[in-house]
């Protein structure tokens, strides 16, 4: 029996390896939000940069959303994509039931899964 | 075919700037009368 | 980005109504200042903005945006925004105005071309512009076919040290631009089935991702990397591509040329490089193969810092990778050797058969030769006018017409000695010199307060705008705008999506209205905008279609533009045959052009002004290599400082040192610094970058502080963080191209309140500037 619409966990799929803190996904959702200075529905992190034992460095940004993300539900009720998936400038987020984005992750590595 | 010459990234006319001499085809500003290397003479251009 | 949209919601049509939004497809090329043009939706209500999306359809950006388009609306209704007209009360600096109307600042402008056109002549207004903003054509056409002046330029940029050196080392060697093919030049971008991704892109002096220089969207390489592109990064700091590379080759600041010619030298002499290209396309390959010899790798190594394994390796990769971009930048032009560098790399891309090829290094031209850019209305000036040029005579590249600007260097000395005649108006329209371009800030400070009248065109109240303008203009924002954009690739409409905020006018009516005024033998043919830009789109054999018809396509790709290996099939020549647009038809790497103005035919290594090989002495006093200039997310140079949500990501003005370094000095991340040479000093806040040269730190630019007082000497603080009091005017490479605005030198020391009793501001203001010995 096909799950109601309502009962499906929604959530963003992030593949961070190409996350390059270009601080869109944060603007983009205090726009969406009308957050204040200071507020953020999602926060980009960052980890490095520093040098791995082989020499390569290692420098990774992560976007971490908030407890003010909504998953952008006035958008999506209209048909649009969370702000932050539709103005990412790598294009590395992704919106959808968290069992299919769990699917896409397979054989990707350095994504992480963000639920509702 | 392509053309901007009153702007844009093209160069200007290059046969403004540089002619070869007809005997040793040394390059030479087009304003020369006399080639620099041989001493030729250079055909103006008009 | 959108892979998959909602096609209810993101239509193709250019206008539509969506519940009370009225929706614009357009695309935004300033104000705000970028050097892209995305693609846009306006969501307006009764003609004011409310919102802004990325167009899905577009292809340039896919529906990605960056922060600046996101955040139009904190731009366009801002607070601080230019309303209307204004002319000074007080005296310059004193910030004070009295509002007038459009036809009362259009009276004065009038009255005072008339008065210096019957006392002076016409070539005593010059007119300064910014960089790669949609409001350079239009100054041009008010300087040269309304005033009549031939004198247009670069606010103060020393050197024309902003792609002019690239793109002329272009034109003299192939006699065509080339940008990196990342599949932009065609509408199916990657899906164009002839198309070929680059195996590997250098990505050489520039942080793309930040910056999207020269109309390339920089994440365009993170859509490289992510079907496998390879990089190599030249850089001297670690960026996050510099990390991602698979080499990252640390350079010193301003060795650019040198790394080039060994780079040139092992794919040489390793026989790396394109037999077919260099025999059947090239002239003077065996010159260029005589000079590398002067570069090899060993010793390249102890000029560039860059061990001589990883410039083996790099030159290898790159050449071996077939096809290969390079993503070039600025660092390349400011620096001494800027025309030799640009050179030498150039040389790079037609010795590895990377030109005009997919996924290479394309050559591109305006669409449909559209855009009239920097040369606009110059067949208005007379020859006899033409010799009046402020100091273009003294550099034969600028004479020929290569760049028909004047030279900024050329035109301070103008202002400093009223050599060959004084300046009487100046006319700035996007720019804010002292601010951001102009080096040596205090010194243009000093030479521009000398002109006695000026006329600012900008969004907000600058402290160039204060400290020099008689009467000041407000500009319409893109939004508000119709026009279109030519550069590069597609040709995109600019359509008006929001009412004209107050009594805000587009550059456009600025110059009609002007052109009506004082010329109205050339602009009463044209009785409004969309007449003028009808005229601009179809003359010469551009487009058959007028301005709405452009603003329905919204944008149109050009064949030309997508068609690879245009030199062999007759595309690039005007006589149809096939070859280069050069002197011998060929791509050359000996230029017979460089020979006659009297230059080295062939690319060479120009050591910095300032440097440990060059001021050993200097050195011990200011120890460090000093590199500015890197780019801020959001922020286009000094623009963006009033909004709050560009200070959010940037609160402060900050310097990069190594932490070892910084440790040594006693400095810890977070304190304020000054960094200070021979010129002057300014004060930045102090950030680790690991990935740092011990001897190399980096300062931003374009920092001012619109919440301060805006009256001198306060003057915004445009001094006080000002980098630009330690760069150079005057100092620039022979052929009056480059300047090394990233490769000067200085020492820092941590600001305490005993070191920092008068702002910079105040001593330059008021104190005549910083008093240091002038080489």
């Amino acid at each position: 029996m096909p799950k109601s619409e309502e009962a499906v966990q929604m959530g963003l799929l992030i593949d961070y390896e190409f996350c390059t803190n270009c601080h869109t996904c944060e603007v983009a959702c205090k726009k969406e939000l009308g957050l204040k200075p200071g507020e953020y529905g999602i926060k980009v992190l960052e980890d490095g940069p520093r040098r791995n034992p082989d020499g390569k460095w290692e420098w990774n940004y992560v976007p971490v959303p908030t407890s003010l993300c909504d998953l952008c539900e006035k958008r999506v009720a209209e048909g649009r994509k969370p702000t932050c998936v539709h103005h990412c400038q790598s294009g590395i987020m992704y919106y959808g039931p968290v069992e299919e984005l769990a699917k896409k992750m397979t054989g990707k590595p350095n994504m992480v899964l963000y639920s509702k | 075919m392509c053309t901007n010459d009153k702007g844009g990234f093209v160069p200007p006319d290059a046969s403004k700037l540089v002619a070869r001499c007809p005997a040793c085809k040394a390059f030479n500003p087009a304003k020369n009368t006399k080639c620099k290397k041989c001493g030729a003479e250079m055909k103006q251009q008009t | 980005m959108s892979d998959e949209f909602n096609k209810e919601l993101y239509k193709t049509d250019a206008r539509w109504q969506e519940g009370e939004y009225t929706v614009t497809r357009t695309s935004v090329w300033t104000a705000p200042g970028c050097h892209n043009g995305c693609g846009v939706l306006l969501y307006s209500k009764n003609g004011k903005l409310e919102k802004v999306e990325g167009d899905p359809n577009a292809s340039f950006n896919r529906g990605r945006l960056c922060l600046r388009c996101i955040n139009m609306i904190e731009q366009v209704y801002n607070k601080d925004r230019l309303k209307w007209p204004m002319k000074r009360i007080g005296e310059k600096g004193e910030n004070k105005w009295q509002r007038i109307t459009w036809d009362e600042a259009y009276d004065i402008i009038e009255n005072k071309y008339n008065e210096i056109k019957d006392n002076h002549g016409v070539e005593s207004i010059a007119t300064l512009v910014g960089t790669g903003r949609n409001s350079m054509w239009q100054p041009a056409v008010i300087t040269r076919a309304i005033f009549g002046s031939p004198n247009l330029s670069f606010g103060f940029l020393s050197g024309d040290s902003c792609y002019q050196p690239r793109m002329t080392a272009n034109l003299i060697k192939l006699g065509d631009c080339v940008i990196s093919d990342c599949s932009q030049t065609h509408p199916l971008r990657e899906n164009n089935p002839e198309w070929k991704k680059p195996e590997v892109i250098v990505v050489w002096g520039n942080n793309p991702l930040v910056s999207n220089g020269d109309g390339f969207m920089g994440h365009w390489i993170v859509d490289m990397m992510r079907l496998g592109t390879k990089l190599i990064v030249i850089d001297p700091a670690l960026t996050w591509l510099a990390a991602k590379a698979d080499i990252w080759l640390r350079i010193r600041p301003g060795s650019d040329a040198a790394l080039a010619m060994a780079l040139l030298n092992v794919i040489i002499n390793e026989d790396l490089y394109d037999h077919d290209f260099v025999e059947n396309w090239t002239y003077g390959f065996d010159d260029l193969v005589e000079r590398v010899q002067e570069y090899p790798p060993d010793k390249v190594a102890d000029i560039t810092w860059i061990p001589k394994e990883q410039i083996i390796e790099a030159a290898r990769m790159y050449a071996k990778a077939k096809p290969a971009a390079v993503q070039w930048g600025l660092a390349v032009d400011m620096q001494m050797a800027a025309m030799e560098a640009s050179s030498a790399i150039t040389d790079l891309m037609a010795l590895t058969g990377n030109i005009d090829v997919p996924g290479g290094n394309i050559i591109q031209r305006y669409a449909y030769n559209r855009s009239k850019k920097y040369g606009s209305a110059i067949e208005y000036i007379s020859e006899e006018m033409l010799l009046k040029r402020i100091g273009t005579y003294e550099s034969p590249i600028h004479e020929s017409g290569y760049t028909p600007f004047i030279p900024p260097d050329k035109l301070l000395e103008c202002l400093e000695t009223g050599r060959p005649y004084p300046v009487q108006m100046l006319w700035l329209q996007g720019t804010n010199p002292i601010a951001n371009m102009a080096g040596e800030a205090p010194r243009v400070y000093a030479a521009m307060k000398k002109v006695p009248f000026c006329v600012v065109v900008d969004l907000f109240m600058t402290p160039s705008a204060v400290a020099f303008a008689d009467l000041v203009l407000p500009a319409a924002m893109s939004v508000e705008r119709d026009s279109f954009r030519a550069w590069w690739t597609p040709l995109r409409s600019i359509a008006k999506g929001a009412e004209l905020y107050e009594q805000c006018k587009s550059d456009e009516e600025i110059v009609l209205d002007l052109g009506k005024r004082i010329r109205p033998d050339r602009f009463d043919q044209y009785n409004t905008i969309t007449d003028y830009l009808d005229q601009l789109l179809q003359e010469d054999g551009g487009v058959e279609y007028d301005f709405n018809a452009l603003v329905e396509r919204v944008n149109d790709f050009w064949d030309w533009d997508y068609t690879y290996l245009k030199y062999e099939k007759g595309l690039l020549r005007k006589d149809g045959q096939p070859g280069f647009v050069t002197p011998t038809g060929m791509y050359e790497f000996t230029s017979p052009l460089f020979d006659v103005w009297g230059f080295d035919m062939l690319p060479h290594h120009i050591e910095p002004v300032e440097g440990p090989y060059t001021t050993p002495e200097l050195m011990r006093e200011y120890p460090f290599i000093l590199t500015t200039g890197n780019r801020l997310w959001g922020c286009f140079h000094s623009e963006h400082r009033q909004m709050p949500t560009m200070r959010e990501i940037h609160p402060d003005p900050m310097m990069d040192i190594n932490p070892d370094t910084a440790q040594k000095l006693g400095l810890n991340e977070g304190d304020w610094a000054w960094l200070e040479n021979r010129r002057g000093r300014c004060k930045q806040k102090v950030r680790f970058n690991v990935g740092l040269d011990a001897k190399v730190v980096r300062g931003e630019h374009g920092w001012w502080f619109p919440e301060k007082e805006g009256a001198e000497p306060t003057l915004f603080g445009v001094f006080d963080s000002n980098i630009n009091n330690l760069t150079t005017m005057g100092v620039h490479g022979p052929t009056h191209y480059g300047a090394p605005y990233k490769s000067t030198i200085c020492k820092i020391y941590k600001v305490t309140a005993e070191n920092d009793q008068l702002s910079p501001t105040e001593i330059v203001t008021r104190k005549g500037g910083f008093g240091y010995a002038k080489k």
